[in-house]
């Protein structure tokens, strides 16, 4: 039978103390708790190492007072001290020194019985005279019983002296079971010197020849470990980008701090539009209004807005105002990134994604936060419509791991048609989850794009939240270390 | 996006014929009204901004009748009546220049139609009106007003009438002061000297827009012929309301009575409810779509959508856009249509051929390089939010007030400035998580926002901090080290003294001559303030001078 670590080292211990002791001894010696004794031992006893037998064992305990006559001395000891230390006499208010008040009366009887002290009462207090010293036995006894109470040990005499002890409330009798551990003779791990633990010095003094390895606990659980890892969430957003590369998209990036005219009227939203409400962006300070655009893509978005421009498009038929067009803002939108990449790449094909962070005001719960991810995507050629639209959704939800998609129209100010989706997911079914449809010409035509162009968004936090089976959106930035520590790939 | 609540027995009469609900929902899909909840009596949609003609039930019955019975003639019946009139006084023109309005006559609304009009209203209130200020609706009972109208805007103290849901005359001011809908969008009024007040031809008061209608004139199920009238301070968006509103009570029944709405200067007939038309080229359908479809096909889609279509030559259609479409503006809202009419999943998607490389963002290697150094290093990595606060950036770590990206209205204090650096956030995160076991080695690569003429660039930064029950200087330099050495970079490091850090326990770190970072013990009353009682090392590069290591074979 295979011992584990502990196992070997209590058996091994109890060789050293002769193949038989008690388990108190085995804890003390082992620096265990006796708790733990129990279990081992019967362990070794199930696989037929030792044999185990309980007793019962009687002791003497000291109470508390009978500790401090252990420590200080009987009471009778520190009055005759306390006399021979004051020359031989001492008046009776001077025994509060040595004595509790408890003990004064039970010593002074003890001394006058004993014949060691007198008590002179003519003076006020009365003086206490000692009259011859005197061995105090029980001083011994209660000082042996300190150290080891146990019953079977004391001689006849001793125990006298100690019913003395228990009738003056200084010892109790216990009752104690003690379980006792004897090895079973001839039967012991095969090999010479058990051992724990390889060490190098065994290896290189050839003791290991000598030496059986014992067997641990393989089942057992092992220390955690805190190791260093990757963000999950990060992680995630890793594992689409390498999809989309795949796919012949090259990443592209902006700025944070936009200026309302590429995260708005570029995208042909009206500049009373409600999601440009002051209450639906981030106005942000300490940034120059400014538009970094050539003036001829800010007079084709002002033309595109105000009539239609030479789109063939009505426009929105209102006065388009620069200066709002001009204020910076934290971007609410990744698309922003998708038009000013258009914009410097007017040569087809494009195909680009941007998967980075958006700011939008809102009620800061389980399910909106103030700072998200978007992942915007655009594919650029001539030719381009709706089914090459649906095409790439499709391949890409797949790729994703989805089982299915569908289609509903939608809106987006920039897109038409506008198509929403809806991915299939084998736990959760249909999932809203992204927007897309082909860039207007009111958007394509300011920045020079002369061929189609097919745009979509995933609002990949909440993907995010569906890979790392999490159910707030805070989450994904956890200020918790203990559950990154935890969190496993799944 | 709007959210309509729709009664499935009102809806069924006003399409006309019955519809299983399986069918019903999936056409209400197909026309941009997603079903959100579906009860026996009741469905609520959510529908898209763009199309106010479905704000409403009536709208989205016009809808489903041609999309399910294969199209149908648009026209408004209009009253045999002359147009009423409507005066527009002077002092209107401060505070609320624009009224427009239109009667409409032999109609009778129950309580769900009545209902429906207040779904309409208050919808249109929302999104095309800026919460009535732009523009505001009002319908009364025409019989118990005498026309002619006038449109007026006296001192609020001379205003005397009982507004809606109450029993006593009120003036103006106690009407913003003591009613609901006052102190709702008084707002819009209370800074004038004036009010705007719609008055019958015997002073009788309609309505003091766009507060409160009087209680005298409101509709009730009696009511047989109605008025509406839509004041505001923008033309285009009166319109769009009185359009929108006219069109769809019209589908209950009844006929228009137009108003002639007279200025000093010239007089209107409204509503406008002219059909326009569009042309559309066929190989606009197909290039946009994808969709090879015969002329008739896309005719006999069109009228599915309530869109008729005539062919002129042989390339095009001429199409008739009823004056409800609103949404309308090029010829894609055409192909839009079309495309809905014939189903997106009834679409076959078509691989695009379009031959591209794939290519990640300058620096993606570099900071996978860069985490896999750190994750082998034994780090743990974090992402904390961009968004951050002057408390953690500047107060918490006794860094000096520096210009930053600010949020004018932030949503909260913790989220109101960008970060410019990324050390403090690591010391907030440590901060957080005092009673996890030691020792805590944390990493976060990320962007952060200096403020600089003109857009304020995003640059890359690494920080590393490392918290233990004891923490020494050389601990983090030789992480720093480390990581660098890994990069073929060799770093030196040259004494600092500034906070966050201990006096005499920083240094800048330099590469290639250059300073890209700081690296530390932090100083005690910094972990206090971030709430730890274990010391830190931590260090903090920017690497966008690194960005060269990018390149595999470099010179």
């Amino acid at each position: 039978m295979p011992l584990s670590q502990s196992e070997a080292l209590l058996l091994k211990y109890l060789e050293k103390l002769g193949g038989k002791a008690e388990a108190s001894s085995l804890a003390s010696g082992l620096k265990q708790p006796v708790s733990s004794i129990f279990p081992l031992s019967s362990l070794l006893a199930e696989k037929g190492y030792v044999k185990t037998t309980e007793i019962l064992k009687e002791k003497f305990e000291l109470t508390e007072e009978g500790a401090y006559c252990a420590k200080h001395g009987m009471p009778e000891t520190r009055l005759l001290r306390l006399l021979s230390s004051k020359g031989g006499t001492a008046p009776m208010d001077a025994l509060k020194t040595a004595l509790k008040p408890t003990e004064i009366s039970a010593a002074l009887g003890w001394g006058r019985k004993a014949g060691a002290i007198a008590i002179e009462k003519r003076g006020t207090p009365p003086l206490i005279v000692l009259k011859r010293t005197v061995n105090i036995e029980l001083d011994d006894t209660i000082k042996k019983l300190s150290k080891d109470g146990e019953k079977s040990a004391l001689t006849p005499k001793e125990l006298e002296l100690v019913s003395v002890l228990e009738e003056r409330g200084l010892v109790t009798l216990k009752e104690t079971k003690q379980l006792i551990v004897e090895m079973i003779r001839g039967i012991r791990p095969s090999g010479g010197v058990v051992s724990n633990v390889l060490t190098s010095d065994i290896i290189k003094s050839g003791r290991w020849r000598k030496t059986t390895l014992s067997p641990y606990d393989v089942t057992a659980s092992p220390p955690s470990l805190k190791i260093g890892k990757k963000h999950p969430y990060l992680e995630f957003l890793e594992e689409v980008k390498e999809i989309l590369i795949a796919m012949g998209f090259e990443e592209a990036s902006g700025p944070y701090a936009e200026s309302e005219f590429w995260n708005f009227d570029a995208l042909f939203q009206a500049q009373d539009h409600p999601a440009r409400a002051i209450h639906d962006s981030f106005q942000i300070k300490g940034v120059e209004p400014h538009i970094d655009a050539p003036e001829e893509v800010i007079k084709g978005v002002k033309a595109a807005h105000e009539y239609g421009g030479r789109t063939g498009s009505k426009g929105w038929g209102y006065r388009w105002n620069i200066e709002i067009a001009k204020r910076p803002i934290l971007r609410t939108q990744t698309t922003a990134v998708s038009v000013r990449h258009l914009s410097t790449h007017k040569t087809p094909p494009v195909k680009a994604f941007c998967l980075s962070k958006n700011f939008r005001p809102d009620v800061i719960d389980s399910r909106h936060m103030v700072e998200f991810c978007q992942l915007d995507g655009i594919i650029g050629d001539r030719n381009m419509n709706v089914r090459h639209l649906l095409w790439t959704l499709k391949e890409f939800a797949m790729q994703l791991g989805f089982k299915d998609i569908k289609f509903t129209p939608g809106y987006f100010p920039f897109t038409e048609p506008s198509i929403e989706a809806y991915a299939k997911h084998h736990k959760l079914g249909w999932i809203e989850c992204l927007g897309s449809g082909l860039f207007r010409p009111e958007v394509l035509e300011p920045l020079g794009v002369k061929f189609p162009v097919l745009a979509w968004a995933f609002g990949i936090d909440r993907l995010a939240m569906i890979r790392l089976g999490i159910d707030d959106i805070r989450e994904l930035h956890t200020s918790n270390l203990e559950s990154l520590r935890e969190k496993g790939w799944r | 996006m709007p959210t309509i609540v729709l009664n499935v027995k009102d809806l069924e009469r006003l399409i006309g014929f019955p519809i299983e609900k399986e069918a019903l929902q999936e056409t209400l899909s197909s026309l941009k009204c997603e079903p959100e909840t579906v009860t026996n009596d009741e469905i609520t949609v959510e529908v898209t901004s763009d199309r106010p003609d479905l704000f409403s039930a009536e709208g989205i019955a016009r809808g489903i009748r041609y999309y399910r019975s294969r199209g149908s003639v648009y026209d408004v019946k209009y009253s045999k009546l002359a147009p009423l009139k409507l005066h527009v006084e002077q002092p209107t023109s401060k505070v609320r220049p624009y009224i427009v309005a239109a009667a409409i006559r032999g109609i009778s609304l129950d309580e769900e139609g009545m209902k429906q009009i207040m779904q309409l209203q208050e919808k249109l209130h929302t999104t095309y009106a800026s919460n009535r200020k732009k523009a505001s609706i009002g319908v009364y009972d025409l019989d118990t007003v005498t026309p002619d109208f006038t449109y007026t805007a006296p001192p609020p103290e001379e205003i005397s009438f009982v507004p809606l849901e109450s029993s006593e005359e009120m003036n103006g001011r106690r009407i913003l002061a003591d009613t609901q809908k006052g102190r709702e969008y008084g707002w819009i009024i209370s800074g004038y000297d004036r009010y705007p007040l719609l008055l019958d031809s015997r002073r009788k008061v309609l309505s003091m827009p766009p507060i409160i209608n009087s209680e005298a004139t409101k509709i009730t199920e009696k009511t047989r012929n109605l008025l509406i009238d839509v004041t505001g301070t923008e033309e285009k968006a009166i319109n769009t309301c009185l359009n929108i509103i006219a069109t769809s009570i019209l589908e209950r029944g009844g006929s228009l009575q137009q108003v002639y709405v007279v200025y000093k200067q010239r007089t209107d007939k409204t509503p406008k409810l002219e059909k326009t038309k569009k042309r559309l080229p066929y190989s606009a359908v197909a290039t946009v779509s994808g969709l090879d479809l015969t002329p008739r096909e896309v005719s006999s889609l069109l009228s599915r959508m309530g869109l008729q279509s005539e062919a002129v030559g042989r390339d095009a259609l001429e199409v008739t856009i009823p004056p409800y479409r609103l949404d309308i503006l090029h010829e894609v809202d055409l192909v839009e249509d079309i495309v809905m009419a014939y189903g997106l999943n009834r679409m076959v998607p078509e691989l695009p051929q379009v031959v591209t490389m794939g290519r990640p963002l300058t620096g993606s290697r570099l900071r996978s390089r860069i985490r896999d150094l750190m994750v082998g290093m034994g780090f743990q990595e974090v992402t904390t939010y961009i968004l951050s606060s002057r408390e953690v950036l500047e107060e918490k770590p006794l860094m000096h007030t520096r210009p930053l990206v600010e949020i004018i209205r932030p949503v909260s204090s913790e989220f109101s400035v960008l970060r410019d650096a990324l050390m403090p956030k690591l010391l907030q995160f440590l901060g957080n998580n005092t009673h996890y076991s030691y020792p805590q080695k944390v990493f976060e690569y990320g962007d952060v926002v200096r403020v600089e003429k003109g857009m304020p660039p995003t640059s890359p930064h690494l920080s590393v901090a490392i918290s233990n029950h004891k923490v020494s200087f050389e601990e983090i330099q030789a992480v720093a080290v480390a990581l660098f050495k890994n990069l073929s970079k060799e770093v030196s490091f040259e004494p600092y003294t500034a906070e966050p850090f201990i006096q005499g326990r920083a240094a800048k770190i330099i590469m290639d001559g250059k300073y890209i970072g700081t690296i530390g013990e932090i100083s005690p009353q910094v972990l206090v303030n971030f709430g730890m009682t274990c010391p830190v090392g931590a260090m903090e590069c920017d690497l966008s001078s690194l960005a060269h290591l990018e390149s595999l074979f470099r010179g």
